[in-house]
């Protein structure tokens, strides 16, 4: 019998399990993939929501009366040795969801396909994570309950500093504009895949001469750190410094940090791309009596 | 059989708020720190795939097979979706 089965015939048993007398369930027509179990009213009289289209149906679990409750909770967990594969919580499982739908198209799965196989090991399962985090920044919006810093979180927690580097990176769109084209540099050129990953390895280790702000950052952090990395890139014959801020306080952080690098170098130049609470602050400035360009 | 033909296994979801009680019916209940163990070995805390402890408040679900627990932070379920699309 299959889970679906085993659950219609439960919500047959009207008076000893159910806590209303009229019930009007009706048996779906195909073959049931999800089943979800919502915490609903339990005088509920349709406590079984039939969804063809999504090929699932809806359980108010409220309506069965406690030891009822029990009974189908060991229904489903004993038919996980059968038909059922897993038990989920509905927030993970929204999650699991977008990042199945995020990989099988579009920018997602391009990245990955480019990527693959050429990242150092482990970074693989970051960037995955990253890329999804990436889309919580993009849409503003939750996934699973989560926001896009608990996201973020959730891969510091897991990954520490490297975690980090790549999630920054990442949303800043360097796997596209950096690493992807070095990639296929290094390929053309005919190194091996040991220097591929070595190179990348160094690109994500020394986050490509940017400077990510983040939240725990305060102004006077931001404008040494700042300093310091312009001095470093000046001294690599890097005249540039791109600035990455997400979030309105580090929108703000980076913003102020114009008129501090303009006191102390006075020939620096700004170029300023923000899009909502993203922020990229391009600060150019003279070497060798030139201003080399960005790409 | 072809893969087309193979009748997907079942997902089933829950309620944040039904968590207690799905913990439970798996055979687990929490010790004083929170962490889950086996309720006939008390002293058993359930270890996730990524050999972490896991916690009331981060438990996800659980897969068929040896019942393996989850946790509810992204690269954990980045896993669990790995092992559910393997085989669908």
């Amino acid at each position: 019998m299959s889970l679906a089965d085993k659950i219609f015939d439960l919500f047959q048993h009207k008076g000893s399990l159910i806590n209303v007398n009229v019930l009007h369930v009706t048996n779906p027509t195909f073959n049931v993939e999800q089943v979800n179990l919502v915490n609903g009213n339990p005088g509920d009289s349709s406590p079984i929501v039939i969804n063809p289209s999504k090929k699932s149906i809806d359980v108010n679990i409220n309506a069965l009366k406690p030891n009822a409750q029990e009974k189908l909770l060991k229904k489903i967990i004993q038919s996980m040795g059968d038909d059922v594969d897993a038990i989920v919580e509905n927030n993970s499982y929204e999650v699991m969801e977008a990042v199945k739908k995020g990989e099988r198209t579009g920018p997602i799965r391009d990245v990955l396909n480019e990527l693959r196989g050429c990242l150092p090991d482990g970074d693989m399962p970051i960037l995955r994570a990253s890329l999804l985090l990436r889309s919580a920044f993009v849409s503003g919006e939750k996934i699973g309950g989560k926001t896009a810093k608990d996201l973020k979180d959730d891969i510091r927690f897991r990954y520490g500093d490297r975690g980090n580097k790549i999630a920054n990176m990442c949303t800043a769109g360097y796997f596209e504009t950096l690493m992807i084209p070095c990639l296929k540099i290094l390929k053309s050129s005919g190194k091996s895949e040991h220097e591929i990953k070595k190179e990348l390895n160094f690109i994500i280790e020394e986050s490509a001469f940017a400077l990510f702000v983040h939240s725990h950052m305060k102004e006077n952090d931001v404008c040494e750190k700042a300093k310091a990395k312009i001095e470093s890139n000046k001294k690599a014959g890097k005249p540039y410094l791109n600035v990455h801020g997400i979030g309105s306080k580090n929108v703000m952080l980076v913003q102020g940090l114009k008129p501090v690098i303009k006191a102390q170098y006075s020939n620096a130049n700004f170029e300023e791309n923000s899009v909502a609470e993203y922020i990229n602050l391009k600060i150019t400035f003279l070497t060798h009596k030139k201003i080399d360009s960005l790409a | 059989m072809t893969d087309s033909k193979k009748k997907k296994k079942i997902v089933v979801t829950f309620d944040k708020n039904l968590k207690g009680k799905v913990i439970e019916a798996l055979g687990y209940s929490e010790d004083k720190d929170d962490c889950l163990v086996d309720i006939k070995n008390p002293t058993q805390r359930a270890i996730s795939p990524d050999g972490l402890e896991v916690s009331v408040d981060m438990f996800a679900g659980a897969k068929k097979g040896s019942l393996l627990l989850y946790n509810s932070d992204l690269p954990s379920l980045i896993k669990f979706s790995d092992k559910l699309s393997l085989e669908k």
